[in-house]
């Protein structure tokens, strides 16, 4: 506590401030003798408190007519000049004087008032947002600290952290430091998410004096794979919900993309780039949705967090068949081909009409490319030197866990001698009405891309051949 | 295109670094292992009187018991360990190592001290139980009052009981009308626990007016005794 001492006087040599300066130094020389530290507060006796607030009321005032001078039991009143305060006290209200004559005769007159000036906080506490793990440091400045003491507390774990430069709590993480008994320092290392809430500092006034400060502890998202999706085998045309759910603080919010940035399909009228929530729902799923999702967490504190689910999209295979009828000399070679869909990816072979399969040789050369995606399969089957009996009926077959097709293409013998030794997809041929034409090859439109999806164009395309070839006969 | 960590942390748990051992707090059943006061204990206290609110700690572990005043906004830290802290110099704490207490002593207590107050110890987190404190008025009540007619000749006896005290008063005065009752011839004060029993014998009119019973911290009482002659009151 600091106190301060003004005199104020009509009839003495010296101004009114010089006599304050001049007291003022006096106190404080007698006060050092007294106790090695700074000048400190005592403590009061009542009955002298007593006597003397009698006197004065809430200031004190020592009227050089009135102030008693305290020798011993024997109290007299004097007129000798002015006493001097040696020692004043720790509790605002209560002071103790001891009271010698003072030498300097110049202070003879007037009134010295002497007010008691009470610890004040200088400044309010900020708050601090901090991300888990860092360390921290409130500040709380006070003045005129004196003997008292500053404690910090955390108020709603209602738990005592430190009381002047000791540390109660048994928490580890908490340490104390002052400037000068000015500025008191609360110091958290390795903050937690239990650390945060208001932090009290508090002077032991007898009305206790008291500030807040906020701590907020914001904690990097997290996803947790317990509550969350993991790679999922789907069939076609099932629905499937995909969840993330993430933990952090402020709460993360949550939004998906495919692993390929390509467009999500939410249902037949809505597709989006990316989808916010914690889950995402797929109704009715086809193959094109198969692929990579990623779940993303982010509130703002780095570092942001993702999640990759695969989803497989099963189904049974697909043939389609772009020559169904395939003519070609004797001793030419000739390709077959066939377009498989299956996932998982499905057996493929060849066979003739009694079902035998038809094994790698010299005569016979198959093979069978993976497109993309990879739930695509091209096979082709090389038949060399034709003979009379490669004509007649090929089964292209696709099997899979999920179901099997299979598809037949017939080799006939067509008279004409062409160089042909492979049918070439992607040509249109027309019908000549010579029927030099050596096969129906009425093409996809699009190649072998099924991304399309639509099944009905490549329909009548077989039809077609079907129909011209029965027109021929 | 966003950034993600997708090998960093797609996978990973996040658990917090230093497993905390907590320990629990107490239950509303007050069952608890390191204090042997129960939770929610209720004490009472006079005005003016002393008023102790217990605390007996068993297991410690080098830790420090404080005492904090709940019930008001923001809560006041009243003393730490052995020594008080704040400055009102009404409270200190009593503490002897075998009996293991830390009890919490308010002295000149006031109604203002009424209220809830925490005997926590510093574990991480907090240990902590609460002790209520009712604050009463010792009044003082003497029997037959207001009005008492004695006999002249006869014994005058009052009794004065205190009534809502939490101590036995220092001291107990009497007075008749303004002037106190002191070693007076005749006279004899006794006092028992929370009674004084003022006994007069050969009671005469110069006996008769107001006494008082003025027990240290209470409320007073008052009887207007009447002595009646030998021929007052034979007329009934």
């Amino acid at each position: 506590m600091g106190f301060s001492i003004y005199g104020d006087d009509d009839s003495s040599s010296l101004t009114a401030a010089g006599r304050r300066r001049l007291l003022k130094k006096n106190l404080e020389a007698e006060v050092a003798m007294d106790n090695p530290e700074r000048p400190r507060l005592r403590n009061l006796y009542r009955e002298v408190w007593l006597e003397i607030m009698a006197i004065v009321g809430t200031d004190l005032l020592f009227r050089r007519t009135r102030v008693q001078r305290l020798t011993g039991d024997k109290q007299t009143e004097t007129e000798d000049p002015p006493f001097y305060v040696l020692g004043v006290m720790e509790h605002p209200e209560v002071v103790k004087l001891i009271i010698r004559q003072f030498a300097v005769a110049s202070l003879h007159s007037g009134e010295i008032h002497m007010v008691v000036e009470e610890p004040e906080f200088t400044d309010i506490i900020e708050n601090i947002t901090v991300a888990a793990g860092r360390n921290v440091k409130f500040a709380c400045s006070v003045k005129n600290l004196g003997t008292y003491k500053v404690a910090w507390m955390h108020f709603e774990q209602s738990a005592i952290l430190t009381v002047h430069n000791h540390v109660i709590t048994r928490n580890p993480r908490i340490s104390v430091t002052h400037d000068k008994h000015r500025t008191w320092f609360l110091h958290i290392s390795n903050v937690q998410e239990e650390d945060k809430g208001r932090y009290m500092c508090q002077i032991n006034t007898v009305t206790a004096k008291t500030q807040f400060g906020y701590l907020h502890v914001v904690v990097p998202p997290n996803i947790d794979d317990s509550l969350s999706s993991s790679d999922v085998i789907v069939r076609e045309g099932a629905n499937e919900t995909l969840t993330c759910k993430a933990t952090g603080s402020p709460q993360p919010s949550v939004k998906w993309k495919r692993d390929d940035n390509s467009k999500i399909t939410i249902n037949k009228t809505l597709t989006v780039s990316e989808w916010e929530g914690e889950t995402l729902e797929l109704t009715r799923i086809s193959r094109l949705d198969m692929g990579a999702y990623l779940c993303i967490a982010s509130n703002g504190v780095p570092p942001t967090v993702s999640k990759r689910i695969k989803v497989s999209v099963d189904f049974p295979p697909m043939l389609w068949i772009p020559h169904q009828l395939v003519g070609a000399p004797l001793a030419y070679s000739v390709t077959l081909e066939c377009f498989t869909e299956a996932h998982p990816s499905s057996l493929n072979y060849w066979t003739r009409e009694d079902g035998q399969m038809i094994h790698e040789s010299r005569k016979y050369h198959a093979e069978n490319t993976i497109g993309t995606p990879a739930y695509k399969t091209h096979m082709r089957l090389t038949i060399n030197n034709i003979q009379l009996n490669d004509y007649g009926t090929y089964k292209c077959v696709a099997k899979n866990p999920r179901g099997e097709t299979d598809g037949t293409i017939r080799l006939y013998s067509s008279k004409y001698q062409s160089n042909l030794n492979e049918i070439d997809k992607s040509e249109q041929k027309s019908t000549d009405g010579e029927g030099k034409s050596v096969s129906y090859g009425h093409i996809v439109p699009n190649g072998v891309d099924s991304s399309s999806g639509n099944l009905n164009c490549q329909l009548s395309l077989w039809i077609l051949p079907i129909i011209l070839f029965n027109a021929l006969r | 295109m966003v950034k993600l960590s997708r090998d960093k942390r797609a996978y990973e748990t996040h658990r917090s670094k230093d497993n905390v051992v907590k320990v629990p707090s107490i239950s509303s059943s007050g069952r608890s292992s390191v204090f042997a006061t129960a939770n929610s204990t209720s004490v009472a206290a006079q005005i003016g009187g002393t008023a102790k609110l217990p605390c007996i700690v068993r297991k410690f572990n080098n830790g420090v018991v404080s005492w904090i005043r709940k019930d008001v906004t923001p809560p006041t830290i009243l003393t730490i360990g052995l020594g008080p802290y704040i400055a009102d110099d009404r409270f200190m704490v009593e503490h002897a190592r075998h009996l293991q207490n830390w009890d919490l002593v308010i002295k000149h207590v006031r109604p203002s001290d009424a209220g809830l107050y925490e005997c926590q110890v510093s574990t991480h987190p907090a240990t902590s139980i609460f002790i209520e404190l009712r604050v009463t008025e010792a009044s003082a009540e003497i029997i037959g009052a207001p009005d008492l007619h004695v006999r002249a000749g006869s014994t005058l006896r009052l009794v004065c009981t205190i009534l809502h005290s939490t101590e036995t008063p220092l001291y107990v005065f009497w007075y008749h009308d303004q002037r106190m009752i002191n070693h007076d011839a005749g006279v004899k004060v006794t006092i028992d626990r929370s009674t004084s029993v003022l006994q007069l014998q050969d009671a005469d009119t110069t006996h008769s007016g107001n006494y008082t019973c003025d027990p240290a911290n209470a409320v007073p009482a008052y009887i207007n005794v009447h002595v009646l002659n030998a021929t007052e009151g034979n007329d009934s």
